[in-house]
């Protein structure tokens, strides 16, 4: 029960935060796929570094237990095809799964359709589910992080992905200054 | 301003990181160089549970209708069929129970608090049995995690484990679980927080 109160709660502080970001405007986040608003990009990768920062030192502080955090499989090609099919869904909707929600909830029309649309694929996926099992279950390569993969300290790729993303914000806002 | 307060103190973060790992680096995990070890801590509770049904297998003598026992895929099929009158009765403490439980089961200090009907199949999780019809879940909460949640298999695992592979995956879809085919099987095994659902 406590679980699913917070859950509600971190839901509700994600949507106000991509809403407060911008993040519920499908103008603003195509913008992302012509380099001429990286907002999206920026709020990812930040909260990625936010995300990272904190799981690294508060496992490093004992207050976390990384080994109780799931790490998603790894499944490559069809993983492949679904982020592919993802992107051009991006593209031609401008929202995503939830930037779509919070454009519904600001009552955007175009965040309805593609929530709408949404629920749709995941039916059809389910009922299709059969004959894609196959696909879906192939080149299965286990949890896989990049401490692991490359075979380095998780310090290492906390600092490696710092440097990038303080980097990639500076290219970002170059860019965005001459569009 | 507030963006490059924000950057400052993301790049000394980082970098007190790459320091702190290499002064400090984290226990090597089996001799493949300075790895975090990502080992699995099995919960207590869930063993406990297991335990609970292991010693009811030993202490209670065989007498009629008592200590059937039924594995988690079977009663997985049986939830997921919707078996009449069925009852899944978990007698762990309040804290485990809300950490991680089987879909349907109730919760109960006592099965005479349940206050059971003749007509119902009853399933313990893990306590007291009695002296009437009540099935055991083999291996507690911890084989339903296991085999319902995360059945894996090997590639070259021989038909019928196939087969039981095939009949687990069916219905740990059904609940959310992750069947899994991999080169060699888990040495450790996933905890009751890694079996909740997930998204993005």
């Amino acid at each position: 029960m406590n679980a699913l109160l917070a859950a509600v709660a971190i839901g509700i502080a994600f949507g106000w935060t991509l809403e407060r970001a911008g993040l519920g405007s499908a103008p603003k986040l195509a913008g992302q796929f012509y380099f001429t608003d990286l907002t999206v990009f920026k709020v990812m990768f930040s909260a990625i570094v936010t995300a990272m920062l904190g799981a690294f030192w508060l496992a490093r502080l004992g207050i976390l237990d990384l080994s109780r955090v799931y790490v998603p499989e790894t499944y490559l090609l069809p993983q492949l095809a679904g982020g592919l099919l993802f992107g051009v869904g991006f593209v031609i909707a401008g929202l995503c799964p939830g930037t779509s929600c919070v454009a519904a909830a600001t009552g955007r029309g175009d965040g309805a359709m593609v929530m709408l649309g949404m629920f749709s694929g995941v039916l059809a996926t389910g009922l299709a589910f059969a004959p894609l099992r196959r696909f879906y279950e192939s080149t299965a390569r286990g949890s896989l992080t990049l401490p692991d993969l490359l075979h380095v300290n998780y310090g290492v790729i906390v600092f490696a992905i710092v440097a990038m993303a303080l980097i990639a914000f500076q290219f970002a806002e170059r860019l965005e200054k001459r569009a | 301003m507030i963006r490059r307060a924000l950057a400052i103190a993301a790049a000394t973060l980082g970098v007190l990181a790459l320091i702190a790992s290499i002064r400090h680096p984290e226990p090597p995990q089996d001799g493949e160089g300075t790895q975090v070890t990502r080992s699995r801590p099995e919960p207590r509770d869930v063993n406990a549970v297991s335990a609970a049904a292991a010693n009811l297998e030993i202490l209670q003598p065989r007498s009629a209708g008592l200590r059937m026992t039924i594995s988690a895929v079977e009663l997985a099929e049986w939830i997921r069929d919707r078996k009449p009158n069925l009852r899944i009765i978990d007698l762990r403490s309040e804290a485990a129970f809300d950490e991680y439980h089987l879909p349907r089961a109730e919760r109960f200090d006592s099965l005479a608090s349940a206050q059971l009907k003749p007509d119902e199949t009853i399933v313990l999780v893990s306590g007291a049995a009695t002296n009437r019809d009540v099935y055991v879940l083999r291996g507690g909460v911890r084989a339903w995690i296991d085999e319902v949640m995360n059945p894996t298999i090997t590639a070259d695992a021989p038909p019928d484990a196939r087969a039981a592979y095939e009949r687990a995956s069916i219905v740990s879809r059904y609940f959310g679980g992750v069947p899994r085919i991999v080169d060699n099987l888990p040495a450790t095994r996933v905890n009751a927080a890694a079996v909740r659902r997930r998204g993005c």
